[in-house]
């Protein structure tokens, strides 16, 4: 029978390799200009640097909902899987724990998932 | 102060974060502890910002390197899953107190725990492998235990937990110490789960860096909600952490537990000078 720990190691790959080429996808979109950014790479180079720049820089660059329709929504994407990949391998991996009726792990697998829950939903709930 | 253009920012952000990747796979800790203090020491952004990036950077490099560790057995989700979860819930009610402290205290006082720690560790004789000592009632009652295969050695090595039911305490400090740094704190997993633990150095660097791909992604979206995560400066630094921890993971296979040992030290010390500057406020 599978164990956790491969089905783990299984899902996390994916996730990383879907991330990675999302990465490079999308960064390479900014680049290029394909799809228009809300602000600049240079103008955007020139707000984040120095101390006394900070409130300079617009509270939405770095916000998901605020950018809709513009490149910097697609970069965002594989951040926000890298945020929810370890969610995703607790969620896959409670069923195996279910069927060798391991208690004590399932229990920490449940509590695990349910704080990741509740600190992700803040930041989904400010995207509506 | 030079400013150059976007692009070679990115460039030198993404060849940095490469050579952080390969290195600190081997010594089991995510990355924060190496990127922040470089980046924002030598490049020109805004701190906050930086922490930011430092955070996605070790939860990358986590991720890209756990599947290997896992397959490989040199992590174990067994021995991780407890005290993780443990962690994550004190990093969240760390994030709340590191709100309410003044940090400068709790730094400085980091930087001398994580000092004493690395000099514990570079005194240590036994550390790389711990005589397998009989299992705590907590490592029996949840079977955390295992073997696994040490290249450099050719044959197998046998681990066994220690002193459990305490390190679900002191887990529970480090969570909330990770939670006011917002790090993944993998620089004080490795000596807890090797000193303080029993676990062969190698299997402690393993489900260090594990452990932290669990721990951060908590952090992770306290820092997207503030908007701290800036695509342009975090994606090459975490393309570059990510592919070099692919190529970390193949070597912590092959590398002597000394070399470990000696890496692990060195980020330790590193780690701490700079926690210890930074809380003086000789480096801030």
């Amino acid at each position: 029978m599978i164990s956790e720990q491969q089905i783990y190691a299984k899902i996390l790959q994916y996730f990383s390799i879907i991330i990675f080429t999302l990465l490079i996808f999308t960064y390479a979109i900014y680049a290029t200009g394909l799809i228009s950014p809300y602000i600049a790479p240079d103008e955007l180079t020139r707000l984040l640097v120095g101390e006394d720049n900070l409130e300079h820089v617009p509270p939405h660059v770095g916000k998901y909902s605020e950018l809709a329709g513009h490149c910097e929504v697609l970069l965002f994407i594989p951040l926000l899987l890298l945020a929810l990949c370890t969610l995703f391998c607790f969620i896959a991996i409670t069923p195996i724990l279910i069927r060798k009726k391991d208690i004590p792990y399932l229990i920490i697998a449940v509590l695990e998932i349910i704080l990741l829950v509740i600190v992700s939903t803040e930041y989904f709930y400010n995207m509506l | 102060m030079i400013e150059y253009t976007w692009w070679v920012y990115a460039i030198a952000l993404f060849i940095l974060s490469f050579f952080i990747g390969i290195f600190v796979v081997m010594a089991g800790v995510g990355g924060g502890v190496l990127f922040t203090p470089l980046v924002g020491g030598f490049f020109p952004f805004h701190i906050d910002f930086v922490r930011g990036a430092g955070l996605f950077v070790a939860l990358a490099g986590s991720i890209a390197a756990s599947p290997g560790l896992l397959k490989r057995r040199l992590a174990d989700i067994r021995l991780a899953m407890p005290f993780a979860l443990v962690a994550s819930i004190f990093s969240v009610i760390g994030a709340f107190i590191g709100l309410m402290i003044p940090g400068w205290i709790v730094q400085t006082f980091l930087g001398v725990t994580i000092i004493g720690l690395s000099v514990l560790m570079m005194l240590s004789k036994s550390i790389e492998f711990p005589k397998s000592k009989e299992p705590d009632r907590l490592s029996k009652a949840l079977a955390i235990y295992g073997i696994y295969y040490d290249e450099s050695l050719k044959r197998n090595v046998e681990w066994r937990v220690q002193r459990g039911v305490m390190s679900l305490f002191v887990f529970a400090l480090v969570g909330i110490v990770a939670g006011v740094f917002g790090l993944g704190a993998g620089w004080i997993n490795v000596p807890l789960l090797s000193v303080f633990m029993g676990i062969p150095l190698k299997i402690a660097a393993g489900t260090s860096k594990f452990l932290i791909s669990i721990t951060d992604t908590a952090a992770a979206w306290v820092y997207l909600n503030n908007c701290l995560v800036i695509p342009l400066i975090t994606i090459p630094s975490v393309l570059g952490v990510m592919l070099g921890s692919y190529f970390g993971v193949f070597l912590i296979e092959k590398a002597s537990p000394r070399t470990i040992k000696i890496t692990v030290v060195i980020i330790l010390l590193i780690g701490g000078v700079r926690s210890l500057l930074k809380g003086m406020g000789v480096w801030t």
